[in-house]
């Protein structure tokens, strides 16, 4: 059976002057129709150049990515761009202040050709029900609403063209905590009830463990873990992981509080 | 009993705008203890940070900013103060550390610099070498190993935990008797935040500061705090000791935050009401944690 996604081999390096930086390293990972895998690592680990490259922003150095088998070209045609859609961390700036609601979300689906153009007034309204937001939220502009709420949009816009993979990239971590909450419970039911696969970025493994199918752990650009949630969490075997798991500061851990200064 | 280190009392801010007054905060009122750790919590715009910046008296400048109510320091009503007395506060009796320890720091001048300039605020006639000195052991008191090389460092060159550590240090330089605390890891990554957390803690037993200590993680929180105050859309919804409210939390909002949390050991997707009627339910207070009186 062939994947929907998979990572063959990839690297990244960047040039930054004469310094070469080694961003991801040899990662092979495979997504399975309807999963949520989630990419887990701190800051620097690579999680954000992985998903950058699945996106086609830019191609890897080694390696390829392939969607269904076939592997993507470095310069993405607009039906490879359809297929993967993508939302970003922080809903204030990623949506256009000067656009309404309903015209961002039309654009959407206007760039992709979706469905009769006379049908997609009413598609609009139809999105952003599916987000939980009121048909009416189309007129208005996004000064009008709250992170939450815009979060919803960003989701609505990625949806809009029906792809095939839907990329989170720490879609929450600008958000509260009730509202993450939320957030995460309508990715969730994406995938579970409309079959949307999701590769969900974060730096929150306790968030990850929560709803993702399968953990992969990054750590300085190398796929250090990776398997089921509940096993990578029960049973971390990577040192990196049992430190992000340890480093956790959660409500159902011990206290820090006694050990030894670092 | 001894005057709290810090005592508000119905403090209300609103700020003017052309579509006329924006409430924030509705009367709230609490109280830090001498050496105790207490904390805000609540969501963004519930109104912790500008709490802080009133107690600081960085609001009050602000021209559009309309504070009423009871600040008080060490038995000392804030308001009452002259203009120069409540600078000659800031950074010596009281001090903040901010979110983002990058953004905090200037990038122009080396942390040594800085650090001169935080430490003459205690004490006008140091010396440079003296300076130096001191700021090296603070430096090694939040565990910096190599002092010398961060002090002739610029923020830039240095990462966020080790910004933060700084931040830390120079904050507790003139052993200041109340520490100002606003989400001191939210920029950090998990296991730097564990670490600058037990840090911060050490320090200040070692030291008996009070901290106000303003968080939206819960679990954060419960790791630092003694006592804890839970504000939502600027009134205090739920006050009583960490131990107890997290054991036994009575308010529907703070019920609702607590089930927010992801939990390591999975459990699935809280149902949770983004906004509730409920969540404006009534003031609970837990047992032992009422206001003190006036002072005398």
């Amino acid at each position: 059976m062939t994947h929907l996604l998979s990572l063959r081999s990839v690297s990244k390096v960047f040039t930054l002057g004469s310094r070469e930086v080694r961003a991801v390293e040899n990662v092979s990972l495979d997504v399975e129709e309807g999963e949520c895998l989630a990419i887990v690592g701190e800051s620097g680990s690579g999680k954000s150049t992985v998903a950058n490259m699945v996106l086609g922003i830019y191609p890897p150095s080694e390696g390829e990515v392939l969607l269904r088998g076939e592997a993507l070209p470095a310069r993405r045609q607009l039906v490879h761009r359809r297929a993967i859609q993508l939302v970003q961390q922080n809903p204030m700036s990623s949506l256009n202040p000067r656009r309404s609601i309903g015209a961002s979300l039309r654009l959407a689906l206007d760039v992709h050709g979706v469905g009769e153009r006379g049908q997609r007034r009413r598609r609009v309204g139809e999105l952003l029900e599916e987000v939980g937001l009121p048909a009416g939220f189309a007129a208005r502009s996004p000064a009008a609403l709250s992170g939450g709420q815009r979060q919803r949009v960003a989701i609505a816009a990625a949806i809009a063209a029906r792809p095939a993979l839907l990329i989170a990239d720490e879609p929450t971590s600008a958000l509260d905590t009730i509202v993450q909450a939320r957030i995460v419970s309508l990715l969730d039911a994406l995938v579970r009830e409309d079959g949307m696969t999701l590769l969900f970025v974060t730096h929150d493994i306790a968030l990850a463990s929560g709803f993702a199918d399968r953990i992969a752990v990054l750590h300085e650009g190398r796929l250090v873990e990776e398997g089921p949630a509940a096993d990578v969490l029960a049973a971390p075997r990577d040192a990196c992981t049992r430190t992000l798991v340890a480093g956790h500061i959660g409500l159902d851990t011990l206290p820090l509080i006694g050990e030894a200064a670092p | 009993m001894s005057v709290p280190t810090l005592r508000i009392r119905d403090l209300a801010l609103g700020f003017r705008g052309w579509a006329g007054t924006t409430e924030v905060l509705h009367g709230i009122s609490l109280h830090v203890r001498q050496g105790e750790r207490v904390a805000l919590v609540g969501e963004s715009g519930s109104g912790k940070s500008v709490t802080a910046r009133i107690v600081l008296g960085l609001l009050q400048e602000n021209r559009s900013a309309r504070v009423s109510g009871l600040v008080e320091f060490e038995g000392r009503d804030l308001s009452a103060l002259a203009a120069r007395e409540r600078a000659g506060l800031r950074g010596t009796r009281m001090s903040m550390i901010f979110q983002d320890p990058t953004s905090s720091l200037n990038p122009v001048y080396t942390i040594e610099t800085q650090f001169r300039e935080v430490l003459r605020r205690g004490e006008p006639g140091i010396g440079r070498e003296e300076a130096r000195r001191r700021a090296e052991k603070a430096l090694a008191d939040v565990a910096i190993s190599e002092p010398g090389r961060v002090l002739s460092s610029y923020s830039f060159q240095l990462s966020g935990g080790m910004n933060q550590r700084v931040m830390i240090a120079m904050a507790l330089a003139n052993e200041p008797s109340l520490l100002l605390a606003d989400e001191p890891g939210t920029a950090l990554d998990v296991t730097v935040q564990a670490q600058t957390l037990r840090l911060m803690r050490r320090l200040v037993e070692q030291h008996n500061t009070s901290v106000l200590f303003i968080s939206h993680n819960l679990g954060v929180v419960r790791e630092f705090a003694d006592r804890v105050y839970v504000i939502y859309k600027g009134r205090i919804v739920e006050h009583g000791m960490a131990d107890d409210l997290f054991a036994d939390p009575r308010h529907p909002y703070t019920r609702a935050l607590l089930r927010a949390v992801p939990r390591i050991t999975g459990g699935g997707i809280p149902e949770i009401e983004d906004v509730s009627e409920d969540y404006f339910a009534p003031l609970v207070v837990h047992e032992g944690c009422e206001e003190p009186e006036e002072a005398k």
